[in-house]
């Protein structure tokens, strides 16, 4: 079936981030019937089996989301996630599992041991993240301290230190790999209007989990500096 | 009419189990567009088993689907003939000959060339049982595919089919090269030895050896959006198995189906069926209002809440 590790539990129940819990227990209980032994809508499609961890799947998702601490703890994990697309998946994935478990009973499953990453995609990207306890994100904080200035090359630094190419950041940010290489080059004559050069210097800071805000009006008034005062419009 | 319109929409009316309606709410939701939105054309697509007419209350048509193909002269104009409802032709599929049932290559190309070409602002594909490929490929030409469900085991088993071999033909379609076709053909059998059970692992495995193509199937994927009516309601619990179908099929195929409603049990529909009448020339009753609303839906592309 369709890789249901990458699904939020959101998904799995099929309701939106901001479904209220009447919602979460409707899903709830429409799932668990769609799911049901001899349920006429998947018996055809699923062994008892894939039921039954699709079924545990289901249950441990509504056991966070209906609880509203559990359900906050899940919240905020899954915003930092999508910050810093990808970073550190491991241990997302043991605070999702250790926040369900306070509540579930269910057993293990194949399903259940890897509730997903949301961005699981990105998840190449970070391959010395699951070496250390150290999430990535930790050293770039302490890179983003010792930066005074966010410049190209520093932007350059903090792609080498993620050990990723042009190549992948383009596929993460879907930049073209020429404009990537002109930013961090500050080839600004290259690039196209301000506006969209600021739009992906933020781009790049989250896939690179840098503070974007700090890293766009460092950069922007770089290339405002460098490019003559009637090219550019004025930082806002 | 005097409704704005931008072009012509083609519905697809399928289900691939026989006898769970298709025709009958191809040609009800005919009359209901006729009457209130614009010129709408019914195609009978069930080749040599043609009985659309019969729905609309008149005899076989003289010339069909039929005489288009033998004939190379011969304009799809032709082939329309008009209905006692204002606004609404019909193109008739042929009942006879074997070989308007299979249509060559070439002949389905002109088929569904001429149906695109069709000046009307709503055509209706009312589509044979089955997954033949004829089938499916009028299914895959339509802008929206319904799929017609009853709440019984072998109808529900039939839908799955539809949608796991008219996806599956449109992916190979869609892929270019004669490699991946053979992988697409492959893992449409459900012991292959790639080990591809659904189509998410099939454009997973795409993805590794032809990114490319990969990238094109996922679209597709992400773009396949059938329809599907519950027909034959008698309780709350079988309204749950379109809800539970939906949900079904995004864990399973990864696709995203609409339930744009159902039509329950009423005795109205099977006395109009004998009457040879379509049941919503009758304003009201409640097959009248669950094919309103189903219309409404599959126009806006709305769907179903779950209460």
């Amino acid at each position: 079936m369709k890789s249901q590790k990458s699904q939020t539990y959101y998904e799995i129940l099929g309701v939106s981030p901001h479904a209220s819990q009447d919602d979460i227990k409707k899903a709830y209980d429409l799932s668990k019937q769609t799911f049901a032994k001899d349920s006429l809508a998947t018996y055809s499609l699923f062994t008892d089996t894939e039921n039954q961890e699709i079924l545990s799947l289901i249950s441990k998702a509504y056991q966070t989301l209906f609880n509203a601490n559990l359900r906050r703890d899940y919240d905020s994990l899954l915003a930092r996630e999508n910050k810093n697309k990808g970073a550190a998946p491991k241990e997302k994935e043991k605070k999702i599992k250790d926040g369900a478990e306070k509540s579930a009973n269910s057993g293990p499953s194949a399903f259940a041991e890897n509730p997903k990453a949301p961005q699981p995609a990105a998840a190449p990207f970070h391959p010395e993240s699951h070496k250390s306890e150290n999430p990535n994100s930790f050293s770039m904080d302490e890179f983003t301290q010792t930066v005074t200035e966010f410049s190209g090359a520093a932007i350059k630094k903090a792609r080498m230190m993620h050990g990723i190419s042009l190549d992948d950041l383009a596929d993460q940010t879907k930049i073209r790999k020429t404009y990537l290489s002109y930013i961090e080059n500050e080839e600004f004559t290259f690039l196209p209007a301000f506006i969209y050069v600021r739009g992906f210097v933020k781009l790049m800071a989250n896939a690179l989990s840098l503070p974007a805000d700090r890293v766009s009006s460092d950069y922007m008034a770089r290339y405002n500096k460098k490019m003559s005062p009637q090219d550019a419009p004025p930082t806002p | 009419m005097g409704q704005i319109f931008n072009g012509k929409e083609i519905y697809a009316i399928g289900g691939g189990k026989g006898g769970v309606g298709k025709s009958f709410i191809s040609a009800n939701l005919g009359v209901l567009l006729a009457k209130n939105k614009g010129r709408v054309l019914l195609v009978d697509a069930d080749l040599g088993g043609a009985n659309l007419h019969t729905c609309l209350g008149i005899p076989a048509p003289a010339v069909t689907l039929s005489d288009f193909i033998a004939n190379p002269s011969m304009q799809i104009q032709d082939a329309i003939v008009t209905t006692p409802y204002e606004n609404l032709q019909l193109l008739s599929g042929g009942q006879d000959v074997l070989a308007s049932a299979n249509p060559k290559y070439t002949q389905k190309a002109k088929i569904l060339r001429a149906i695109q070409s069709i000046q009307a602002d709503y055509v209706i594909l009312d589509l044979g049982a089955g997954t033949n490929y004829n089938t499916l490929d009028f299914f895959l030409i339509a802008d929206k595919g319904v799929l017609v469900v009853i709440p019984e085991p072998t109808s529900v088993e039939n839908a799955y089919r539809f949608i796991k071999s008219a996806l599956y033909r449109r992916l190979s379609l869609l892929a270019g090269d004669s490699q991946t076709k053979a992988v697409i053909e492959k893992a449409t059998k459900n012991k292959n030895d790639l080990g591809i059970r659904n189509p998410a692992e099939l454009v997973s495995y795409v993805m590794e050896s032809s990114p490319e193509t990969g990238v094109l199937l996922r679209e597709a994927l992400n773009q396949f959006r059938p329809r599907i009516i519950l027909n034959q309601v008698r309780s709350l619990a079988d309204i749950r198995i379109g809800f539970a179908m939906q949900s079904a099929c995004l864990k399973y195929f990864g696709i995203h189906m609409d339930f744009i409603g159902y039509l329950e049990v009423d005795d109205h529909v099977w006395k109009s069926i004998r009457a040879r009448q379509p049941v919503v020339i009758n304003n009201g009753g409640k097959s009248f209002r669950g094919l309103e609303s189903i219309s409404h839906n599959l126009m806006n592309d709305f769907q179903m809440k779950p209460e």
